[in-house]
């Protein structure tokens, strides 16, 4: 598959523009102010609404256009302000047979390069902004992750907030015939960043898996938007998500399904839980369906509660500690995100991030 | 495939009952200004204060943008083209039911509706109506006896303007959205109702009294309060079409259930929903919206919403009493070029506060239909509960079927449950029943109201069956 | 006479409006076994929650000694580290939390509530293992989620091999025979029975007598409405066969 064949909007596409959520409503938990650095507001006011990219070779626009019609500001920008040479040194990275990258808008990130691990399997990833040096400014990061023609794909991405600034971090999936992407996250920190992720099913048969934990710590802000589009027939999603709310922090998951009129025989499935662990914690879900097609298969739950006291009681039936058995059971809620991690060198990876993350900030 | 063609072909049907009807009525130049609010106040012969009330809206609306939020396209209105008073003076254009078109006849003998309604739905000369009408006095004293007050806004303004003064706009403030903020500047009429004390109303309000209720024009506003300990069910709309020459529906419905009352809400809607190509139809933007005031209080929606060719609204339930409970129980269908944004509001404010959100939306033809919810535990909401369960139903493969809840928890002890599909119409449904003797359209209409019967059985016994009958009218069409 | 294990006396307790237990006494000796049968609703799982001090549950009256100890006035936690082990009808699932880290947990707890030193991991595992293979089950059962997607069966076994592990001297079976086939039941009897000693005593809540043939209880209690209708030897469990629960009801309301 050529870039120019996943390229032109379908009908349904143009139809789903004329409905897109505003700015206002897509920022709604987060002003969109927040996150944009000022060097970049402007291009937020004057061309948010135009093509982004003008200066690029066609090939590479058109590569993008299969995010074109999402009207997320943060995207816009970024995709705008990407140097033409970056393009070069995506095609310079091998992986997944065709390109993973990370693309990081000139000048942006001062001092910061990004160093994933990579190989042939899989793309590992930590993503420490307090760890950054005096980042003046808000910053935006983004990812590419084109997962070609029969490959699968495993990503782990670690997202550190920075109390000093807000942070945004953009990945973005394409995922070609055949395909399998994995895509496991977990924001932690105890600042304020918004991961946006958006997956472009392209080809038939695509399948993708996005697990994804969000922790917090008092007064952290943490903010997840997942967009996934299914675009060809007898594509797959599956969304995890599982959200722990400490005193006074904010935590949102908003997480959008799209089938279009071209994807029959789609099935996509979420599930959302939220934990509030303290009081003053805020907790946003936004598990949304969009559907363009009739034979699909889709659905969604979302929970957001306090620990179970079935499960108290039985691990305290057992003689363990009330606090030891809230602490278990804490750490098993946000676990069962990455039960279904097909690599046991990635779910013991995953895992023990998990647990160092909530043995030292929890 | 077979089943696919046949859907496909059937659901491209026309509305039935989209007739139009020439009525003569009183009525002031087009366009919106504060002359034409004193007019409206002035012709209502209303107390200062009510006028001062539509003034203060009106300034309010003139500087508020017109929202763009929801999931619709929606061709502009020309607000200053709108004639915003109408007396209800209509005449009849028909002589006889003989000159009824039969199609629509029919539909009226399907439904069930008598001939005495259905002559006053055609507009047929109403002096046959008389038996009806003396019907609806008989109860209204019985009414009278209990002290309930059920009666025209208009008239409660006059008659009853403490309570009115007291309760109106509190529980939709002017500010509120930009609809709301034009009926409290406009609002033609609508019901009162006040339901005292301990009383439990004996009938279904306005079953009796649905066609003296018509005509209320394109601003209706709707006032229901209902003291201690008290209960009322009401009913608003029927399975009927409508006709309305009005393109915009912008009606407000306030309830407010004092401590241990029960207000239980039931609305058919069947506007004019547009031609089969998207043509004409009716804007059906209402703000309704109820408060749990007191502890122990109930607020129940009930929806069948089949009509108008857009329809914007989220009935919606404050629960600030603590205990208090709130339901909201729906059905959409849209079919052709219809599209719907509804939904509800759930807001806990009050310890252990439960809601409950049931909503099926059925989408065909190149409809859009969407689920919208919010769901919000505020941090006094202790031990709250919700549970949602949104399903969406797709026939055929133009329409689209959307679910947008948000739920936003601001209280550790407080529980959210939601769960929401979408799928296609079972064809294994489809093809069993068909095996068994039925045909497509049967099929069809039996296996939707299956699908919707956690709504249906919501209803009052007679509307429950009406309502079924309409979904399976509604999905009629060129099959067999 | 020997000291007595668990002593319950006109224990009154329910849910928060309502008095489901009305006043129930009994006592058990070390290892003596003694079953509780009773229709549905008649407050045997109710009694079995309330000794092992579920939340929710509220005491009205009476008082329960462990060991002469106050155990209404203990933890869930201290009840166990006491001896007291309940298993449950329905076990709770519980996705993200592995059996080894539960159990690893568990076991180290209760030592120490025994004053024992705890386990170090390689002892641990060994120990639990070889349970597990007693048991039957399968290796990596270690590695899954506690109860998550267990088969009826194997929801029982894991049951068992806590009570394995923990070694309480009080055994609260509640319907442990419930949703087991014949040979599932016979199984998990088996292993049960492995367990009696002569310092570890059971309560056996059931409304089915093929449990309690295996089991040979040294009492039999009839609880009927939140009280002990009569209590017995093996008579009354062939009493309560032959003659169904409501000839039993009958006629002990009727004897003067």
């Amino acid at each position: 598959m050529t870039p120019a064949d996943i390229m032109a909007p379908s009908r349904a596409e143009l139809a789903v523009l004329a409905g897109q959520p505003s700015p206002r409503e897509l920022y709604k938990y987060s002003p969109l102010s927040k996150w944009i650095p000022e060097s970049l507001a402007g291009v937020l006011h004057k061309e948010i609404s135009t093509s982004f990219a003008t200066k690029w070779p066609d090939e590479i626009r058109s590569f993008f256009r299969i995010f074109d019609h999402v009207h997320d500001p943060l995207l816009r920008i970024f995709l705008r302000t990407l140097e033409p040479q970056l393009w070069q040194e995506v095609q310079g990275h091998s992986l997944f047979s065709k390109t993973a990258l990370s693309l990081s808008p000139g000048g942006i990130v001062s001092g910061f390069q990004i160093r994933p691990e990579i190989s042939d399997s899989f793309f590992n990833l930590k993503l420490d902004f307090q760890e950054i040096e005096a980042p003046a400014q808000p910053s935006i990061t983004g990812f590419l992750v084109w997962v070609g023609e029969g490959i699968s794909a495993d990503v782990c991405l670690e997202i550190i907030s920075d109390p000093r600034k807000a942070h945004s971090v953009l990945i973005l999936v394409v995922a070609e015939k055949d395909s399998r992407t994995d895509l496991n996250l977990i924001i932690s920190g105890s600042g304020q960043v918004r991961c946006n992720t958006f997956v472009s099913l392209a080809g038939p048969a695509a399948r993708a898996h996005l697990r994804s934990v969000i922790l917090s710590s008092p007064s952290s802000h943490h903010d997840l938007h997942n967009w996934v589009q299914h675009r060809a027939p007898e594509t797959e999603s599956n969304q995890t998500v599982r959200l722990l709310g400490a005193k006074d922090s904010t935590s949102v998951f908003s997480g959008q399904i799209v089938v279009e009129n071209s994807a029959p025989r789609t099935t996509a499935y979420q599930s959302a839980k939220g934990l509030l662990l303290d009081e003053g914690a805020f907790v946003y879900m936004r598990p949304f369906l969009e559907i363009y097609h009739d034979d699909v298969k889709c659905s969604h739950g979302c929970t957001t509660g306090f620990l179970d006291p079935e499960q108290l009681f039985y691990l305290r039936s057992r003689g363990i500690s009330e606090s030891r058995a809230r602490q278990e059971l804490t750490e098993a809620f946000v676990r069962e995100v990455f039960s279904s991690v097909g690599s046991v060198i990635q779910r013991e990876y995953l895992n023990s991030a998990l647990k160092h993350i909530l043995n030292t900030c929890m | 495939m077979e089943n696919q063609l046949i859907l496909e072909d059937y659901l491209k049907s026309d509305y039935k009952y989209g007739f139009e009807t020439a009525i003569a009525t009183e009525t002031i130049p087009p366009g919106l200004n504060e002359d034409i609010i004193r007019l409206i106040s002035h012709k209502k012969n209303e107390p200062e204060w009510m006028l001062e009330k539509r003034l203060k809206a009106f300034k309010i609306w003139q500087r508020m943008p017109e929202p763009d939020w929801a999931k619709l396209s929606i061709e502009p209105v020309d607000f200053q083209s709108l004639i915003y008073y109408a007396a209800p003076k209509a005449k009849p254009a028909l002589q006889s039911l003989d000159e009824l078109d039969p199609e629509i006849k029919a539909t009226f003998d399907k439904l069930g509706i008598s001939l005495e309604e259905q002559k006053v739905l055609a507009g047929v000369a109403v002096d046959a109506v008389v038996d009806s009408v003396s019907v609806a006095t008989t109860y209204k004293k019985k009414l009278a006896e209990l002290g309930i007050i059920f009666c025209s806004l208009s008239e409660a303004i006059r008659e009853h303007p403490d309570l009115v003064r007291k309760y109106l706009g509190t529980v939709v403030p002017e500010r509120d959205n930009f609809y709301a903020c034009l009926n409290t500047a406009v609002f033609s009429d609508g019901s009162f109702v006040y339901i005292p004390k301990g009383v439990r109303c004996p009938i279904e309000l306005s079953t009796y009294f649905r066609i003296n209720t018509m005509n209320t024009g394109q601003f209706e506003r709707t006032l229901i309060i209902a003291d201690e300990g008290s209960y009322v069910s009401y009913l608003e709309g029927c399975t009927a079409p409508m006709r309305d020459e009005n393109q915009l529906h912008a009606a407000v419905v306030e309830l407010i259930a004092l401590d241990h009352a029960e207000i239980k809400y039931s609305t058919i809607q069947n506007w004019y929903p547009g031609d089969k190509n998207g043509r004409g139809g009716i804007y059906n933007f209402v703000t309704k919206r109820g408060i749990c005031k007191g502890p122990h209080s109930k607020i129940s929606w009930t929806q069948v919403e089949t009509g108008s060719a857009i329809t914007w609204k989220y009935p919606s339930v404050i629960l600030k009493g603590d205990h208090s409970v709130g339901e909201f129980y729906s059905v959409a269908l849209t079919r052709n070029f219809q599209q719907a944004d509804t939904g509800t509001k759930m807001i806990h404010l009050g310890a252990n506060t439960r809601s409950v959100i049931i909503s099926k939306g059925i989408s065909a033809g190149n409809s859009q239909n969407t689920y919208r919810g919010l769901v919000k535990f505020s941090a006094s909401a202790r031990g709250a509960r919700n549970f949602s369960q949104c399903d969406s139903m797709l026939l055929g493969s133009h329409c689209g079927a959307h679910t947008f809840p948000y739920i936003e928890s601001n209280c550790p002890s407080a529980v959210v449950e939601h769960e929401a599909t979408t799928s296609k119409i079972s064809d294994d449904q489809l093809f069993y029943l068909r095996q068994r003797g039925l045909d497509m359209e049967k099929a069809v209409g039996l296996v939707v109201n299956g699908y919707c019967r956690e709504v249906l059985q919501q209803l009052p016994m007679e509307f429950a069956v009406e309502a079924q009958k309409l979904l399976s009218i509604s999905l009629e069409g060129s099959v067999g | 006479m020997s000291k007595k294990l668990l002593e319950i006396q006109n224990l009154r307790a329910g849910t928060e409006d309502k008095e489901i237990l009305r006043g129930i006494s009994l006592a058990i000796q070390p290892g003596e076994v003694h079953a509780i049968m009773g229709q549905n609703g008649s407050g045997k799982s109710t009694l079995a929650y309330v000794l092992a001090g579920k939340p929710g549950y509220e005491v009205f009256g009476g008082s329960v000694w462990m060991n002469g100890k106050d155990l209404l006035s203990m933890e869930p936690e201290e009840r166990a580290g006491e001896g007291l082990f309940l298993a449950f009808q329905y076990p709770v699932e519980i996705p993200g939390l592995n059996m080894s880290t539960f159990l690893r947990h568990a076991v180290n707890e209760v030592r120490q509530y025994r004053g024992l030193d705890p386990l170090d991991a390689k002892n641990f595992l060994k120990l639990v293992r070889e349970k597990v293979q007693e048991l039957g089950l399968s290796s990596d059962f270690l590695k899954r989620a506690v109860n998550a997607g267990f088969s009826g069966g194997e929801k029982k076994k894991n049951e068992i091999l806590q009570l394995l592990l923990l070694e309480p001297s009080l055994v609260i079976l509640d319907e442990t025979d419930s949703g087991l086939d014949l040979d599932a039941l016979k199984q998990v009897t088996e292993h049960i029975l492995r367990l009696k000693s002569p310092e570890r005593s059971f309560l056996i809540i059931t409304h089915y007598p093929k449990l309690l043939e295996y089991l040979k209880p040294d009492v039999v209690h009839v609880m009927d409405d939140g009280q002990i209708l009569c209590s017995g030897g093996w008579e009354v469990v062939k009493d309560l066969e032959e003659h169904g629960f409501e000839n039993i009801r009958q006629s002990v309301l009727n004897a003067p």
